[in-house]
């Protein structure tokens, strides 16, 4: 059953059920989007639920020949560069410990059995990766390797233009393609 | 085939948008470039990389329930979108000052005399007699361009001979410049430097 016919009308008209059916639905990809946008599982985790909280009260905005999943990115994608702008220069004590975003497992997510070192090393280099990029270019990187969005569609969601998309994962690429061999790419991409 | 465009074709390989024509092309151009071949390596690598990596992170237990509490609960909900913080409050004032402060300006310099131009024009019109009233006119409403322009003349004759007996100015001049590059730059770090942290 597609949210579009289903959910969204009964999320629209106040149906508790059915925006939970909507929030379940979707809470992995939007808070991996938030994640891997701002680094911080805590941060990830606030602006998501954030995003949940404008999706049922921009509902009716919503329009039904588009995609819902990538309306809510749009949203959670928005909200995250709204958070990387009002995050401000601080100094950091050379004692104070740095922001756990090295873990890519959250603290109460007990790793799966199958889940290694090497997964693990794997997950944190991407994670640093990431981090080098502008936000604009990493979201548009996120966007298309995390969720397998074409081009149209990551303009839909970013609201930039299908050339600006093309020039960001151009950029981001290159880059992070010449960051990653320096640093062992072979190794890591076990 | 040149560099740029052997880079853009590899980037549209990558995404599955390149047409069999256009990627033979750049494999005839691989194959006789071995700078491209070495990006083109670079590009493939870290894309099998992501492709094979990039994993959908999960949420955390209990996240659901916290974003349903959060939609109905008003106050939270609503605190996200109207609570602006003092940085934003500080940017709309200064950016409000700025627009009246400019719209005000630019109604006395350009609007004011322009009517003052549109009155005579119609005064005149309907008195044909009067066309050289009319010319007369547009020439005292704009003379302030033409006390603009001496003045603007005087300013860059005085610089020229000051830098003409003073060459150490230059120096000084473009020593200002570097410094405020270095500051920006260095702001600039910080920035990308908190971000890096948090992001790791």
């Amino acid at each position: 059953v597609s949210d579009a016919t289903t959910w969204i009308p009964r999320a629209r008209a106040g149906d508790q059920l059915a925006i939970a059916r909507l929030v379940d639905d979707h809470q992995g990809a939007v808070f991996n989007l938030c994640y891997r946008m701002l680094g911080d599982p805590g941060e990830a985790e606030d602006v998501a639920q954030e995003t949940f909280v404008r999706m049922v009260t921009h509902l009716d905005r919503y329009d039904r020949t588009r995609a819902f999943k990538t309306w809510l990115l749009s949203i959670a994608a928005h909200a995250c560069i709204d958070r990387l702008r009002r995050r401000r220069v601080t100094w950091l004590s050379i004692d104070e410990p740095l922001p756990a975003g090295d873990q890519p497992a959250l603290a109460d997510q007990a790793p799966g059995p199958e889940e290694t070192l090497e997964r693990r090393e794997q997950e944190a280099l991407i994670q640093r990766l990431l981090g080098r990029l502008a936000p604009d270019d990493r979201q548009v990187l996120v966007l298309r390797y995390w969720y397998d969005l074409g081009y149209d569609e990551i303009a839909e969601a970013t609201g930039a233009t299908v050339s600006a998309v093309k020039a960001r994962l151009f950029r981001a690429r290159r880059e992070l393609a010449h960051v990653a061999a320096g640093v062992g790419l072979a190794e890591a991409a076990v | 085939m040149n560099h740029n465009t052997a880079e853009q074709r590899m980037q549209e390989a990558l995404d599955g948008v390149l047409a069999p024509a256009e990627r033979a092309a750049l494999d005839a151009h691989l194959a006789t470039c071995a700078q491209c071949r070495a990006a083109w390596e670079e590009l493939s690598a870290f894309d099998t990389l992501l492709t094979h990596a990039a994993r959908i992170q999960p949420a955390p237990a209990g996240f659901a329930r916290e974003a349903l509490a959060r939609i109905n609960d008003p106050l939270r909900a609503g605190a996200w979108e109207t609570a602006p913080n003092r940085d934003d409050w500080l940017r709309a004032l200064a950016g409000a000052g700025v627009l009246a402060a400019g719209g005000t300006a630019l109604a006395l310099v350009l609007v004011l005399p322009a009517l003052g131009v549109a009155g005579q024009l119609f005064r005149v019109l309907t008195s044909p007699g009067q066309w050289p009233v009319l010319i007369a006119g547009i020439e005292d409403q704009f003379s302030w361009l033409a006390a603009l322009g001496r003045f603007l003349s005087v300013i860059v004759r005085a610089f020229d001979l000051l830098l003409r007996e003073h060459p150490i100015l230059i120096v000084a001049l473009f020593g200002v410049l570097g410094l405020v590059a270095v500051w920006a730059w260095t702001v600039q770090q910080l920035t990308d430097g908190r971000s890096q942290l948090r992001a790791n």
